[in-house]
């Protein structure tokens, strides 16, 4: 052993070196090579945003950039000031982005919507939901099978695109997905607008797990969508709390006046979150009828109620203020006065209610 | 005798050879999953647009919880930064902990701060607070002014405080990338129900130049011990924290920057005050709570969100805060030894644990020993020089293929250091601290064991020298 250990720490020492050498020069060469790309990406992305712009002021492609369509090399600047111009403008000029993709990059990124390499096909189905460009339908469901990255990326791409069929695919993705990712949905969604009301009142009859059914009800109401009013409402005694709390709060923002008598039940629930949320939404309503329900509100045991009971007061405006006024300036109750204290000086600094 | 004693020394030294080789084997296949880590993060992020979670109609509002004791130099710059974050909805609430260098004084004048009666939950135990100021210029800023009582008591009070269902700990020496918090937030929308903790990358400040409460340009520090500390985050957040967390095993957020579910840490208690390492002792109490409930969690790094802090440039200052991050570990190892090499806890308990109390708990033992075998074989004649000078060189050019490792992946990142003799200077510092620097934080973190066993639980005292702002810059 006493022979074999110093000449395994020589050969350590000697392999260890050279190794840290050539990571050494291997990083300060790398850094060298991607200095020098970075330079001509920039000076390529200068190049073709000037040009872009141009376009877009024009209405019509400049020479130069016509001329850059049709080198590989520009390709990945071209698409980085594509996607930067993307976050920027809205209107016609967007059509003129779409139009510089479509005749620019759509062929190569739908080549590479079949490649092998997992990142190019994400990539490019980022890039079709961006430039809401529309791949066959065949490709389009080969996508939705794909890895779960690539089939939200391909949910979202479809979302971008005009038409029930879509949605439909959407909602059809969405009822498949496991519950932790259904999450990646909201934007989806929430981005497609007044047109899911139909698929989401289809859901919300299908019987979905709690999650799915959670985030549906909570999405209808962040849209909003009152004519799902109905829909929504028979959820309201459902056995879940979290289910009652979505639709106290999605009825909050329907701002439908017949929600009122099931929020008042609500607010009386078993559950403090969900008479929490329940006078949240009352308050929304502006409704000076609740001015009793929201005054004990503010004597409730649980922090939270008491919090929303206050805000309501305050949405009701003068009224509300003045039972404000008279609830901090009684005894009985120091938690209840403390709350309505606060309410008033925040009013007093902001000026608002 | 003397054979058996030599036989002994001999054993021991082997032990050491071993030891050694092991901690570099684990800090190597750290480096290796980080970097893994690093190409996955990256390639599954491209064009995916941040600013989308700003639309995000059911974006998760975070509360930024800042304690802050006597930190006047730093304080309005920093408060300025958070202010100016991107972010849909959030708060921040500084936690003045009883400073005595007018840190409250600067945050009235500054942003016009108003006494208010706000009336707040006080479900986990803190010092009393002295009062609650609004700001009618930033509504968004609350500042919690208390008596002192640490950290971990402070990021009670702002937990009691906090309105919202996450909650961001921030240093108030730190600095946050505009869309720090917009990155940091994926985890909990991507998998809402199981996030419970999401921790980003800490980098060190000094050298780099303030603009606007934004790292305008990374630079690397003129002071030397602010050097070694470049190269030690670098090789802690880069290497370290990104292997663990690709092992579902993190136990280190940083209390620097992380973002939790405040539902759960009140649940645990909030922080444990007088903890030292406040927020590794967090981290491993949420991860027994789960696991004793068995309810499926993820607790975990983006190499992607950066913090800047400012590092300390004086030896003693340097030793008080590594002497605090030493007994904080060694604290939360004996306080929850329960769970080390329990299979109940997972990775946890069966692998993180375990690594921080063999090779970061004992490895300065086991490394004083070894400087102590040498020097006895030296003053008996024994030493056998050419064995002891490639063990030595050994140990260096380890170290140092370590520390390029990291210095890899930080190529890799976003914010890589902009020139060349940054990385020439990075490797030369690599070497560098090998000798001396090294020896002394075995010895630093030697006499935290020992301080500790005396029952100092105290915080010491961090001089800060300010950021360097744009104007400031020679």
């Amino acid at each position: 052993m006493s022979s074999a250990l110093p000449a395994l720490i020589s050969r350590s020492l000697l392999f260890t070196f050279f190794f840290s050498v050539a990571l050494l020069a291997f990083i300060i060469l790398r850094r060298l090579v991607v200095q020098r790309r970075d330079a001509q990406f920039q000076a390529r992305y200068l190049r073709l945003e000037q040009a872009v712009l141009q376009a877009i002021s024009a209405g019509e492609m400049p020479q130069s950039l016509a001329a850059a369509l049709k080198r590989r090399s520009c390709r990945a600047a071209l698409t980085q000031v594509l996607i930067d111009f993307l976050e920027i403008i809205s209107g016609r000029g967007r059509e003129v982005l779409k139009v510089i993709f479509e005749k620019g990059l759509k062929d190569e990124c739908l080549r590479d919507l079949h490649s092998r390499f997992f990142v190019r096909r994400l990539k490019a189905t980022r890039l079709v939901g961006l430039f809401s460009v529309l791949p066959d339908e065949s490709l389009l469901l080969s996508l939705l099978k794909d890895k779960p990255l690539i089939r939200l990326a391909a949910v979202h791409a479809i979302a971008q695109l005009p038409g029930r069929e879509s949605l439909a695919l959407v909602f059809q993705a969405f009822e498949q997905e496991s519950c932790p990712k259904i999450h990646i949905y909201t934007n989806i969604i929430f981005g497609a607008g007044e047109r899911v009301a139909p698929f989401i009142r289809a859901c919300l009859t299908k019987g979905l797990p709690v999650e799915k059914l959670c985030l549906l009800i909570e999405l209808a109401g962040a849209i909003p969508l009152p004519s799902l009013y109905p829909d929504v409402a028979g959820y309201a005694g459902h056995p879940n709390k979290e289910v009652r709390i979505k639709v106290a709060k999605a009825l909050g923002k329907f701002l439908t006046p017949d929600s009122y008598e099931i929020l008042e039940r609500m607010a009386d629930d078993k559950e403090w979150e969900v008479q929490a949320q329940a006078l949240k939404a009352i308050g929304n309503l502006k409704n000076a009828g609740a001015l009793v329900l929201l005054t004990r509100g503010l004597y409730s045991p649980s922090w939270y109620v008491r919090y929303n009971a206050r805000d309501g007061l305050l949405s009701l405006g003068p009224l509300g203020i003045k039972r404000l006024e008279e609830v901090s300036s009684q005894k009985a109750d120091r938690f209840a006065s403390d709350m309505a204290a606060m309410a008033l000086e925040e009013i007093s600094y902001s000026g608002v209610w | 005798m003397l054979n058996a004693l030599d036989f002994l020394f001999h054993a021991v030294s082997a032990g050491i050879l071993a030891f050694f080789l092991l901690i570099n084997t684990f800090y190597l296949l750290f480096v290796v999953l980080s970097l893994v880590g690093l190409f996955r993060y990256q390639r599954l992020t491209s064009y995916v647009r941040m600013k989308e979670i700003f639309s995000l109609p059911l974006a998760k509002p975070i509360s930024i919880i800042v304690p802050a004791y006597n930190e006047g130099p730093n304080i309005l710059e920093s408060v300025r930064s958070l202010l100016a974050l991107e972010y849909p909805l959030f708060e921040v609430i500084v936690v003045n902990d009883g400073s005595t260098d007018g840190t409250l004084a600067k945050l009235i004048e500054a942003f016009e701060l108003r006494k208010t009666n706000r009336v707040f939950r006080r479900v986990v135990e803190s010092a009393p607070v002295r009062a609650i100021y609004v700001s009618p210029i930033e509504p968004k800023l609350v500042v919690i002014d208390k008596v002192n009582g640490k950290k971990a008591d402070a990021m009670n009070a702002g937990l009691n405080v906090a309105r919202y269902p996450l909650f961001c700990a921030l240093d108030a020496d730190s600095i946050l990338d505009r869309d720090a918090l917009l990155k940091v937030i994926r985890p909990f929308h991507e998998d809402p129900e199981r996030t419970v903790g999401v921790g980003g990358i800490i980098r060190v400040s000094n050298g780099c130049v303030i603009k606007r409460g934004q790292v305008h340009r990374i630079g690397m520090p003129r002071n030397i011990l602010a050097r070694f500390q470049v190269l030690e985050y670098i090789r802690a957040f880069f290497g370290g924290r990104m292997g663990m967390s690709m092992m579902n095993c993190l136990l280190i957020i940083s209390g620097a920057f992380g973002v939790f579910r405040k539902d759960i840490a009140l649940e645990v208690g909030g922080y444990r005050s007088g903890a030292i390492g406040e927020d590794i002792d967090l981290v491993i109490r949420l991860r027994r709570y789960l696991h004793d409930r068995k309810i499926p969690y993820r607790i975990t790094f983006i190499p992607d969100p950066v913090c800047w802090t400012e590092g300390p440039e004086k030896l003693k200052t340097l030793a008080g805060q590594r002497n605090r991050w030493h007994r904080g570990l060694i604290e939360v190892l004996m306080l929850y030894r329960k769970m080390i090499f329990n299979p109940r806890y997972g990775t946890t308990g069966m692998l993180a644990m375990p690594f921080y109390l063999i090779f970061e708990m004992m490895g300065p033992f086991v490394e004083l020993l070894g400087y102590v075998i040498f020097v006895f074989f030296l003053a008996t004649g024994q030493l056998n020089s050419p064995f002891a000078v490639r063990f030595f060189l050994l140990a260096v050019v380890y170290g140092m293929l370590l520390s390029l490792s990291a210095l890899l992946i930080e190529e890799f990142s976003l914010n890589r250091f902009p020139r060349l003799s940054d990385i020439v200077m990075m490797a030369v510092f690599a070497i560098l601290e090998n000798i001396v620097y090294r020896q002394w934080l075995v010895l630093v973190r030697v006499k935290a064991f020992y301080d500790l066993m005396r029952g100092n639980k105290g915080w010491g005292t961090m001089e800060k020298k300010g950021f360097t702002l744009e104007h400031e810059q020679p």
